[in-house]
């Protein structure tokens, strides 16, 4: 080999020897697994007591279950530091039950958020709206404090969710949590998703010193609707006659409306007639010492009017009786002495502007989210859009965050197909809404 | 100035040379890997049996060679597999935006072979020779379950993998049939193939709302199919000399489909994790239902047994080479291949076993029929894709510097069958038309050759941007933006006796 070939073989060499670092191993770069936050969720055994829903039929024991999330930081020494934290409500939609959230991936996502810091350290508390009927839109306006009211002809069947979601619910949370719930508006968020935005803002509107910030998706947020935006609820009742096949049918069988809860759309005005426009109802209240006692709900003192009264589905016995006036005739047509005196004062536009002009802040200073997408069933978007119009329409020009989205193809958001995704969202918003 | 030519060289090897497209192994050989494959005119070495059998016929000894092949995909992908509106794009647990590499590997691809003149019919030339005409190995992570679902459960490293290997063992023959003029020649290939394919697809989850809600919409579906199979082959080469310093050379290869069965050892399915099983109880679904097993974050596992048709394609191509000097010789190759013969892989499974009891039992979710049960677990897999015929031109020159020393260097333009850039997913990585470039050298030393040749392989970068390329409803393609290079080293040795 001469001395050319060797020179040239070295720098062969060489060069596959610097060619080497080209081919280094670079990993994959798979991102490492998030670390979770160390908090707990409670869930079996536990349940708020609270006397506001001793009048709530099928009851008995004024207890409803609820999911709450602990975060590392709220817990007990040593696993954690005992720092109070802010506290989040979401409010569940019909038939959804107090897992609701946390079946969406609600537990992972605050241990994750939490954990590397894209959201504050909060409590989380999740409530169900499925008692019976698929819930009652969180209504129920007694006000059980007001002793005079017992036994009243106002009294509602479905529970005092106002009281219960705006007052109890946040003090019990923060008895049994060793008082570590941060103790101001700006540190409490509430959240619904369907019925439970209602909810919420209904419970906002009614405790108006109670929560700072609000997120919701699309619900009825406008039972009339609006121009341009259909008509809300009343563009539902047809639809909810013919479920049953009782469109234009005689008053004889228009009482009929079958309350047995197996009608989806019919369930949904069953449950808010519960609320609004209740008669007749038979509590049973085991509570009131020294024996059980049954207290007879006469909503006839202050509904005469018995044209679209449907003797419910009766269960249990003869304690429970379920009666109730539908908000529309058999023609599908508004009944104005239900729907103008009953429900649409319970309307939110009608809350707050009632809370307006008895001086109360309404949603002064409230953070606002909404989501809502065209594809969302039940004209809940057209009632989203109408409510979200009130709100940053003159008077109130609220600032409200509006997140508009839509499902991917094949798998439209017609529902709550995509919460999952939303919560990442809302839990964002209430973290920045909560500040430092 | 000779040795500065010499380093220029080399820097071009290791700048720039040979994966041909699809799963085509167009380097066999040294020689042929240096030249960028420009080979079938010239073929001087046990490597004819590859790319042209008629060349046998004038190889003046008897020889054998082997080489050892060391490859290297060095590939990227940055996964945008969303789920997207015209508002929104939903996550899906891939490692969307971010770049994700194929694991670090040098692979090893030998082979070799015998040439012996043997006094049969005239003179013709025999060889005995295995080798890899088509080899595809890559591998992937993309994935990890959403964190909506079950800590607990992971998938493996290679969710993505084709691991294919075609082995070719090949009787050649090749002969003198016009003097110095023409000279034809036939191989026949028993080909073996072995395939290790993986790849994550998406069901639709049965159980009805709300527990099919988002992320839970699909399910994770992972199978590790591990098999082999034999067919055959023919190949057969042509070569004219129309004078003395020109060869022209004809090639066809025909190779036959090849069955692939073998065990699926892992027919997983990742079910969602409902987060509270009181919920999945409260909605009806009690333990030792189907609907709370879908519910209960709980993989299912199956072993089946799978057959699979691999398609392989044909081809046939044309080579001239043309002795410049004493030294040097320069050739040019065209190849045409079949590739839309490949459609993909179909698994076909039977003989299930170890299905979950629960699975078998057949309980149904709200009184629906089998296609929830059994009938879904069992349901067979395909992996299509859309590809097109494709030509290659190559081209290289060799240069001998002196009795002891030879040069070689080539390149190559490589048409993407994969051009339509639909059904794209990552277990084939041919993100468009490739060029390389290659060179290498031998050492001569007695009855010895000794070499080395380096080949780089130059890929666009892709975009695929549709996860429903068809638009059937279905997952067909896997967004994202991919690169893509491949390295390969060859060592040989020739022994001329």
């Amino acid at each position: 080999m001469n001395k050319s070939m060797i020179k040239t073989t070295v720098v062969t060499l060489f060069l596959i020897i610097a060619a080497v670092p080209g081919c280094n191993n670079r990993g994959t770069n798979i991102p490492p697994v998030s670390g979770l936050d160390g908090g707990e969720a409670w869930t079996s055994g536990l349940h708020v007591f609270s006397p506001q829903l001793r009048w709530q039929f099928g009851n008995e024991l004024e207890l409803m279950p609820m999911w709450v999330y602990i975060p590392q930081v709220a817990a007990d020494p040593p696993l954690g530091e005992a720092r109070p934290v802010p506290l989040l409500i979401l409010l569940a939609p019909q038939n959804g039950d107090h897992f609701y959230f946390a079946n969406h991936g609600l537990k992972i996502l605050l241990q994750e958020m939490i954990s590397d810091g894209t959201i504050q350290p909060m409590i989380v508390v999740c409530i169900p709206s499925n008692p019976a009927f698929g819930g009652y839109f969180y209504a129920g306006g007694y006000n059980f404090e007001d002793t005079t009211k017992v036994n009243d002809s106002t009294v509602p069947t479905t529970g005092n969710y106002d009281n219960i979601i705006g007052k109890d619910l946040i003090n019990y949370i923060d008895f049994i949590l060793n008082f570590r719930v941060l103790d101001s508006k700006q540190k409490h968020g509430i959240g619904g998703v369907g019925n439970g935005a209602y909810g919420a803002f209904r419970a906002a509107l009614l405790h108006d010193t109670t929560f700072g910030s609000i997120s919701v998706t699309d619900g009825p947020l406008d039972f009339d609707g609006a121009p341009g935006l259909g008509n809300g609820l009343i563009d539902l009742f047809v639809d909810a006659l013919l479920e049953q096949g009782l469109l234009n049918v005689s008053d004889s069988l228009f009482k009929t409306f079958d309350s047995s809860s197996s009608w989806p759309l019919s369930k949904l005005f069953i449950g808010s007639s519960f609320a609004f426009s209740p008669h007749d109802t038979v509590i049973y209240d085991r509570k009131s010492a020294p024996n059980s006692r049954i207290w007879v709900i006469d909503s006839t003192k202050i509904i005469t009017d018995t044209a679209t009264l449907i003797p419910g589905f009766i269960t249990g016995g003869s304690a429970y009786r379920f009666n109730y006036h539908l908000p529309f005739t058999s023609s599908g047509n508004v009944y104005a002495p239900i729907w103008n005196n009953f429900w649409m004062t319970e309307d939110l536009a009608n809350l707050l502007d009632t809370s307006r002009t008895a001086g109360s802040p309404g949603l002064d200073g409230v953070n606002i989210w909404i989501a809502t997408t065209d594809q969302a069933n039940l004209n809940y978007h057209q009632q989203t859009q109408s409510w979200i119009n009130t709100l940053t329409g003159a008077p109130y020009n609220y600032p409200v965050v509006v997140r508009n989205y839509r499902g991917a193809p094949g798998n439209p958001a017609t529902g709550d197909q995509y919460l999952y995704d939303l919560l990442r969202e809302i839990l964002i918003f209430h973290s920045n809404s909560f500040g430092n | 100035m000779k040795f500065t030519g010499v380093v220029l060289f080399v820097l071009l090897v290791l700048t720039m040379a040979a994966l041909a497209g699809g799963f085509e192994n167009n380097n066999v050989g040294l020689k042929a890997t240096a030249m960028g494959g420009a080979f079938r005119a010239l073929a001087d070495d046990w490597t004819a049996a590859y790319y042209n059998p008629a060349a046998y016929a004038l190889i003046p000894d008897n020889q054998f060679g082997g080489n050892a092949a060391f490859v290297h995909y060095r590939n990227e992908l940055i996964p945008n597999y969303k789920r997207s509106s015209a508002t929104d794009a939903y996550e899906t647990g891939f490692f969307n935006d971010q770049p994700i590499y194929n694991p670090h590997e040098i692979l090893s691809n030998p082979s070799g072979g015998l040439v012996l003149r043997a006094p049969v019919a005239g003179e013709t030339v025999f060889g005995f020779s295995i080798y890899q005409p088509f080899d595809y190995n890559l591998t992937w992570t993309l994935f990890r379950p959403l964190t909506a679902y079950t800590n607990g459960l992971s998938l493996p490293a290679d969710q993505y993998r084709t691991n294919l290997d075609v082995v070719a063992f090949q009787l050649s023959a090749g002969r003198e049939f016009q003097e110095e003029q023409l000279y034809l020649g036939l191989g026949l290939e028993l080909l073996r193939a072995d395939l290790i394919f993986t790849e994550i697809i998406f069901r639709d989850n049965p159980m009805p709302a709300p527990f099919d809600d988002r992320p839970y919409e699909v399910i994770p579906e992972w199978a590790k199919n591990d098999g082999s199979g034999w067919g055959f082959g023919v190949r057969g080469g042509l070569l004219w000399k129309p004078a003395k310093r020109i060869n022209v050379g004809l090639t066809a290869h025909l190779p036959f489909d090849i069955t692939i069965s073998g065990d699926s050892s892992n027919l997983n399915f990742y079910l969602p994790q409902v987060a509270d099983t009181v919920a999945l109880r409260a909605a009806g679904y009690t333990i030792g239902t189907i609907g709370f097993l879908y519910g209960s974050g709980a993989r299912i596992n199956a072993l089946a047994e799978f057959e699979t048709k691999l398609q392989l394609p044909p081809s046939a191509g044309i080579g001239v080479a043309f002795d410049v000097t004493e030294k040097l010789t320069v050739a040019l190759d065209a190849q045409y291949m079949l590739w839309s013969q490949f459609a993909g892989f179909n698994f076909e499974y039977s003989n299930f076993s170890q299905i979950s009891r629960l699975v078998d039992t057949s309980l149904l979710i709200d009184g629906a029929d089998t296609t929830y049960t059994r009938d879904w677990v069992t349901q067979n897999t395909s992996h299509p894709v859309d590809w097109k015929n494709a030509g290659r031109v190559m081209m290289g020159a060799q240069y001998q510097v002196s009795s002891l020393f030879t040069l070689h260097a080539g390149g190559f333009l490589d048409q993407s069958p994969a051009r339509n850039a639909t059904q794209f997913t990552p277990n084939f990585v041919d993100t468009g038309d490739k060029s390389g470039l290659s060179g290498g050298f031998m050492f001569h030393i007695n009855e010895w050759d000794f070499g080395i040749a380096s080949s780089y392989t130059s890929y666009p970068d892709l975009k695929i941007t549709a996860l429903d390329s068809d638009g059937d409803g279905l997952d067909d393609s896997f967004p994202g933006l991919y690169k893509a290079g491949y390295y390969e080293t060859v060592l040989s040795f020739i022994y001329r006796f």
